[in-house]
């Protein structure tokens, strides 16, 4: 037996066990492959490009055309509530398009069977996943998007924009995402439906404003009315202290639980 | 006296689907260093066994050990020690042969980059893949798939190898190629395979074990299972009405069983008699002094595995 003496046995332990490895893969599949380009691109294009719209072509298009109505101008937002109220609504969508059936796949292909064949744990499996994605919807969704919104408003606008107050934007539009990010991991691992999973990580992500319009209490334990509540948030509006922590807070606690529900859930599913 | 060590042990391990008893009670005992086919129908049971005896699955009842490790509770750390080919392979269709050996031998060990190369390339070469190593596997045939599926379960030199269903698809080639490669593991590593390809295990393994309805019937070394009741089978090829001789057969005390089959467009039977001596003295002269049949071949044979396995599983003549 070769190499006996040069390879050492990999000893990790507990919920660790295989997560280096499985990491290392998902993380490939975000970054050493299209996906982080495809998503910067389609991501850039539908919220900095009505940005962009909003901010460049529309100013331009009513110095150049005259008859426009002013009333109707003034209903149109402005970028800062414009980029953030678009991207805390569309963006959940592209999370939940993506992560599903990353373990509903795995399970029918029979490559979940196989990778847990290995000395892995099965927290590992879940984690690695949630870990990549977290940080691929990060960077690609939130850094890139929000940097480049930050620049196109303070240009337009002729000064920079308060930069703590995009940060604590960019901030809570990554809890959104995150959010819908560990419901659709946890819809995953409970059930073995592709069309369950997308029927309530989208239910969520669509009716969510429904559910806050027809009863407004869910906005405080909530991500649903976040959206609405950035923008406010960045521009340093006075708002009620308790509208801005217990959503936030709520939302946070929900996160843990869902993922606190995939890992128990998943030690136990059948292969 | 050497004492064989267990490497699987299992007592009364069940497994309940709802309603469906996929696994009734099993009593499992695979020695160490040996190769032992795990036989029986479709729906027997084997794949569920072997995913409890992983950890893929939980057991309804019972308990089971490998390496006198517990096969709920130590999971993971036994699987340090396992290597495991799955009924159809599939591995991440993205990767190429050596990524996939590579990313396996990883959950296994660390070290130098050239260390994994190394036993990547042993493993590629055991299993005669080297020309392939840089294709894409969603391209490879099933054959190719299912011995890249004996690579990555050997590539931590395994004190335990569990294959389910090995040859299931293959042609004969491939089929030959995935017994050769068991049969150079036969030194290194203990071999719990299931199949339902009787003359695979006939040719290669030490021991059997018999599975039905999620029920054990039977276990031990071939040798052991063939010479059990002192069985011969003959074969007999006739053309004519043999109706009534027939009967007559049926009702001879040393003859146990008599199974009427076409065969090459005349009527063959197969006759599996308890008594050797007398039946050797006996059944010819009693077939050709019957005017009503030409006899037009007999041939007598020892029992083989098919023969057992047919004669368990029908529950023809067995005592458990």
């Amino acid at each position: 037996m070769k190499n006996e003496g040069i390879l050492k046995s990999n000893q990790t332990k507990g919920w660790r066990m295989g997560l280096k490895n499985l990491l290392d893969r998902e993380m490939g599949k975000w970054w050493q492959t299209s996906r982080w380009c495809t998503q910067t691109l389609v991501w850039g294009l539908i919220t900095n490009g009505v940005l962009g719209l909003l901010l460049f072509l529309l100013p331009f298009l009513t110095a150049t055309f005259e008859g426009i109505n002013q009333a109707e101008l003034a209903d149109i937002p402005d970028g800062t509530t414009a980029f953030f109220s678009l991207a805390g609504i569309a963006m959940p969508i592209g999370v939940v398009v993506l992560v599903q059936g990353s373990i509903i796949t795995e399970k029918e292909l029979g490559t979940a069977e196989w990778v847990l064949s290995k000395p892995v744990s099965r927290s590992a499996f879940v984690l690695s996943k949630l870990i990549a994605h977290s940080l691929g919807f990060f960077i690609t969704y939130v850094v890139f998007q929000t940097s480049i919104a930050y620049v196109m408003i303070s240009n337009s606008q002729g000064s920079p924009q308060t930069l703590l107050g995009f940060i604590k934007g960019a901030g809570i539009l990554t809890l959104i995402l995150f959010f819908y990010l560990t419901l659709t991991l946890m819809m995953e691992v409970l059930v073995d439906s592709r069309s369950i999973v997308l029927g309530v990580t989208l239910g969520a992500a669509l009716g969510g404003a429904l559910l806050v319009n027809l009863f407004p209490f869910f906005a405080l334990i909530t991500p649903f009315a976040m959206p609405n509540l950035i923008p406010l948030i960045v521009m340093e509006t006075t708002l009620p202290e308790y509208l801005i922590w217990l959503p936030f807070f709520c939302t946070f606690i929900m996160c843990l639980i869902f993922i606190t529900i995939s890992l128990w859930r998943f030690n136990k599913k059948s292969l | 006296m050497n004492k064989q060590k267990t490497v699987i042990l299992t007592k009364k391990l069940s497994k309940d689907f709802g309603e469906i008893q996929a696994l009734k009670g099993l009593d499992l005992n695979v020695p160490e260093h040996t190769i032992t086919g795990f036989l029986g129908p479709n729906g027997a049971g084997k794949s569920t066994t072997i995913k409890l005896l992983l950890g893929l699955l939980q057991p309804t009842k019972g308990s089971g050990e490998i390496f006198g490790l517990d096969i709920q509770k130590q999971s993971s750390e036994i699987r340090r020690g396992v290597g495991y080919l799955a009924q159809n392979p599939h591995f991440y269709a993205e990767m190429t042969a050596r990524e996939v050996l590579q990313f396996s031998a990883k959950f296994f060990f660390t070290g130098p980059k050239d260390a994994i190369e190394s036993r990547v390339d042993e493993m590629l070469e055991m299993v005669g893949l080297e020309d392939k190593s840089n294709r894409k596997v969603k391209g490879f045939s099933g054959g190719e798939r299912q011995r890249l599926g004996i690579a990555q379960a050997q590539i931590n030199y395994p004190d335990l190898l569990i294959l389910d269903e090995p040859a299931a698809s293959l042609d004969p080639m491939g089929r030959a190629d995935v017994l050769n490669i068991m049969d150079k593991l036969r030194d290194k590593t203990t071999i719990f395979y299931s199949t339902h390809i009787l003359d695979d295990v006939q040719r290669v393994s030490d021991r059997v074990v018999i599975l039905n309805h999620g029920e054990m019937i039977a276990q031990g070394p071939i040798e052991e299972l063939l010479s059990a009741g002192r069985e011969v089978v003959y074969f007999i090829t006739y053309e004519g009405d043999a109706k009534s001789l027939r009967s007559k057969v049926n009702s001879i005390p040393w003859i146990s069983n008599l199974i009427e089959e076409p065969f090459n467009g005349v009527k063959r039977w197969r006759i599996t008699v308890n008594d050797p001596d007398l039946s050797k003295k006996e059944l010819l002269p009693l077939l050709v002094s019957f005017n009503q049949i030409t006899v037009l071949s007999f041939g007598r044979k020892e029992r083989e595995l098919e023969d057992v396995f047919m004669q368990i599983i029908s529950g023809e003549n067995y005592e458990k």
